[in-house]
């Protein structure tokens, strides 16, 4: 009697690790494959080794992009959320919406609330946020990658998703676009010039960045910006409790033209001055009519520029340009953050 | 007789463990034979709280077994931890289920064995539950999936706790003991969760397992966790509750060292007393300096949280009251007396005006330091009295630490300063000589003792 189920135990935890395994192991087979696009960064687990950290776009989603029935202030820690993807360019994914109950059709990732809902953002994880590697191999990743003085390279890592909303991460690959970014900060003189918040003031208070997008890839490719740069959005982490968004919606439908195009051969540059003082990147605080620069008025908030695709109208057949988003490094005024 | 005494009483607790004999047999047996006095302790059995023979034989098998399990068993996971990228996934799963299984199978041959086989077996189906645990960190690493890893650590614990009964195996309570405050520990100060029922995991399944199997090491191990387990789940109420809460839950294992005399497991008293005479020594040193907080706002804690404030007094008090009214348990010789009144002085001067919400700070700090300074002098005394130099040594030492933890806030003149010192070495001088001059005369009374 004690003996069978001695037996039954050590047969239990055998089968338990099979479950685990296997679950993974069927959606690996049998899931469907797609990519996300991260921003790595690489700590290590004692218990498992070398690991490379992975965030996704899909970990921040920006409340208007929740669409549950439960309100969003009121979701908890640990809350279970789906998130509904839609297709981009070379079988990336991106976010379409999050709900807070499993979506009757299309793809998508289960997810749990991570931290509490505080400002303009709902921090969700997937449980696809880690990648092992074997140890000293994370190093070569780190080098690809790039650092935060050159040109960073996001990981694209391959996602098979089961027909419950479960994630298993199985490779990675490259995206063709890297992006580099510096912060130039106001010199201490234009600090201390005067008190006054006058347009000129602000300008020269505010810090400058300098975004590179670097073609990483053996081909040509194409981008698209223009002279108000609607290529590039700023994007607020709302990690203060703050729901902050540009002001200047000029540019949220930005559509493609022949003009906007920009070739990049293999290894070229593109290279742009933004200065944050500019109206063009005032933020404004959702239920407010008044707009102003982040160094006015959000000094302690971090944020990101986004590099985002324009929309190419039917017709048009743009077979080299680059489609989808690139983020920056957190900045915030007061210097870098990431 | 008496030289056979500790085999005849560990053989009773293999008996009991092997379900030879009952536990009503058992009780008459450890009467018919009762736990020899330590020689060196100066009599009373049931007099002095817990200083009576302990050692049922198994304290090293057990924690060396576990040791050296969970050394090997640490090995294979750094093994893994390399992440062997040429090594399919496929191959690392077989090679850990496999491992799993041999080691059950291994342990399972041996652990029929009546003779010390039966250690060896019980060595490596603990091996087998630590490579389990390994697997569920390893499977998450091949398929690169970050869940709530406390879970892992849950998990692992149900498997080392069902194997612990249905074996039963004090080594796997104590793996599953440890793994039970790992998870609270993560989920309390990683997650910010309460969990309260920990402590009550641990008191339900950990603690019946110990008694059971009167394993004197697992009984050590959960009563040094049930505090830890305890204070997880009180520090999300308010920190302020910890020290009367770990002072009453502490305070409640003299009682219970005293109580277990009558229980059909005798060797628990030198167990509760020797778990509550070390943390209870480390409470009173750290009320000595901060007093005890004030339990404002106990009276707000919602339901079950003020449960759980509340039951450590409850029980507390009724331990206290049975081993008092009940003429075995209560302390009979002057050395017993005085080590129970200390006890029930911070109970009562201390804790219980606390509770109900008197500042009681400053008054806190003062009965801490005397009964911190009364408990050096009892070791010093029992020390020299019964030629105990251990005891002796740890008394000389509370002395000077609490001098020296005292030097800064209490004697702010330097003529103080250095009576208090010059006091103090005098007085480790007498009680050298005092030491030097008992233990002769033992020798002359005893030549071989």
């Amino acid at each position: 009697m004690r003996k069978g189920l001695v037996v039954a135990l050590v047969l239990s935890q055998l089968g338990g690790l099979g479950y685990l395994a296997g679950q993974r192991e069927w959606v690996r087979q049998r899931g469907e494959q797609i990519y996300l696009r991260t921003a790595p960064i690489d700590p290590r687990d004692p218990m498992r080794g070398d690991y490379i950290r992975l965030r996704y776009g899909l970990n921040a989603v920006d409340l208007a992009q929740y669409r549950g029935k439960t309100a969003s202030t009121a979701l908890s820690r640990g809350a279970v959320v789906y998130a509904l993807l839609k297709a981009g360019p070379d079988d990336v994914y991106e976010l379409d919406y999050l709900s807070d109950s499993a979506p009757p059709s299309g793809l998508y990732l289960r997810g749990r609330v991570s931290r509490e809902v505080l400002g303009g953002q709902i921090p969700v994880s997937y449980g696809i946020e880690q990648y092992f590697v074997e140890q000293g191999r994370g190093e070569g990743i780190e080098l690809k990658r790039g650092d935060r003085e050159g040109v960073q390279i996001p990981m694209e890592v391959a996602v098979a998703v089961g027909s419950n909303g479960l994630g298993v991460l199985s490779a990675y690959r490259w995206s063709r676009l890297g992006i580099g970014f510096e912060q130039i900060n106001p010199t201490p003189t234009a600090l201390s010039n005067t008190l006054n918040w006058d347009s000129a003031t602000i300008t020269q208070r505010s810090p400058v960045l300098v975004v590179s997008l670097q073609n990483v890839s053996d081909t040509e490719l194409k981008i698209a910006d223009n002279d108000k740069h609607c290529g590039f959005s700023l994007q607020s982490l709302g990690d203060t409790g703050r729901s902050l968004s540009q002001a200047d919606k000029s540019c949220s439908s930005y559509v493609l033209r022949e003009a906007d195009m920009i070739n990049l051969a293999p290894g070229e540059v593109y290279r742009v001055e933004l200065n944050m003082g500019l109206p063009r990147w005032y933020v404004t605080e959702r239920g407010s009519s008044t707009s102003s620069a982040i160094v006015v008025s959000a000094a302690n908030e971090r944020f990101r520029l986004v590099y985002q695709a324009p929309s190419v109208l039917p017709g048009m057949d743009v077979p080299l340009l680059w489609r989808g988003s690139l983020a920056s490094p957190a900045f915030s005024v007061r210097g870098r953050v990431d | 007789m008496d030289n056979n005494n500790p085999w005849l009483r560990a053989e009773i607790a293999q008996w009991l463990r092997e379900g030879i004999i009952t536990d009503e047999q058992a009780t008459t047996l450890y009467a018919r034979y009762p736990a020899m006095v330590y020689a060196r302790s100066g009599g009373a059995s049931r007099g002095g709280l817990g200083r009576s023979y302990s050692g049922d034989g198994r304290w090293g098998k057990v924690i060396f077994a576990a040791l050296g399990a969970a050394i090997f068993g640490m090995g294979v996971i750094l093994f893994f931890a390399y992440n062997w990228a040429d090594m399919h996934r496929y191959l690392k799963l077989a090679v850990v289920g496999g491992s799993i299984l041999l080691a059950h199978i291994a342990g399972m041959a041996f652990f029929q064995a009546k003779d010390q086989r039966r250690s060896l077996g019980e060595s490596l189906h603990l091996l087998g539950t630590i490579l389990f645990g390994t697997g569920i960190w390893l499977v998450a690493q091949i398929y690169h999936f970050d869940a709530h890893y406390p879970d892992g650590f849950l998990l692992w614990f149900v498997a080392a706790l069902s194997l612990g009964w249905a074996l039963p195996s004090a080594a796997h309570g104590i793996l599953a003991t440890v793994l039970l405050a790992l998870w609270a520990g993560l989920e309390t100060f990683e997650f910010q969760r309460h969990l309260p029922q920990a402590s009550w995991i641990l008191i339900c399944t950990i603690l019946p397992l110990a008694r059971w199997q009167r394993a004197n090491s697992l009984l050590a191990m959960a009563l040094v966790s049930l505090p830890l387990l305890y204070a997880f789940g009180v520090w999300r109420l308010g920190e302020q509750f910890l020290m009367p809460v770990l002072l009453l839950l502490v305070g409640s294992y003299f009682g219970l060292a005293q109580l277990a005399m009558s229980l059909a497991y005798p060797a628990a008293k030198s167990v509760f007393y020797s778990v509550a005479i070390v943390l209870w020594l480390g409470l009173v040193f750290v009320g000595s300096f901060i007093g005890m907080p004030s339990q404002q706002g106990m009276s707000t804690v919602p339901g079950f949280g003020l449960f759980h404030l509340l039951v450590p007094a409850l029980l507390t008090m009724t331990v206290w009251l049975a081993t008092l009214l009940r003429s075995s348990s209560r302390p009979l010789n002057s050395e017993a007396r005085l080590e129970t009144g200390l006890v029930l002085m911070v109970l009562l001067l201390v804790v219980l005006p606390a509770m109900f919400g008197v500042d009681i700070q400053g008054f806190g700090r003062l009965v801490f330091n005397v009964v911190f300074l009364l408990y050096s002098l009892l070791f010093v005394y029992r020390g020299t009295e019964h030629g105990r130099g251990k005891i002796l040594s740890l008394g000389c030492i509370m002395l000077s630490v609490l001098a020296l933890a005292r030097f800064t806030d209490l004697f702010h003149s330097l003529l103080a300063r250095s009576s208090v010192f010059l006091l103090l070495g005098i007085l480790l001088f007498v009680i050298g000589q005092r030491y030097a001059k008992q233990n002769t005369r033992r020798k002359l009374e005893k030549p071989r003792a």
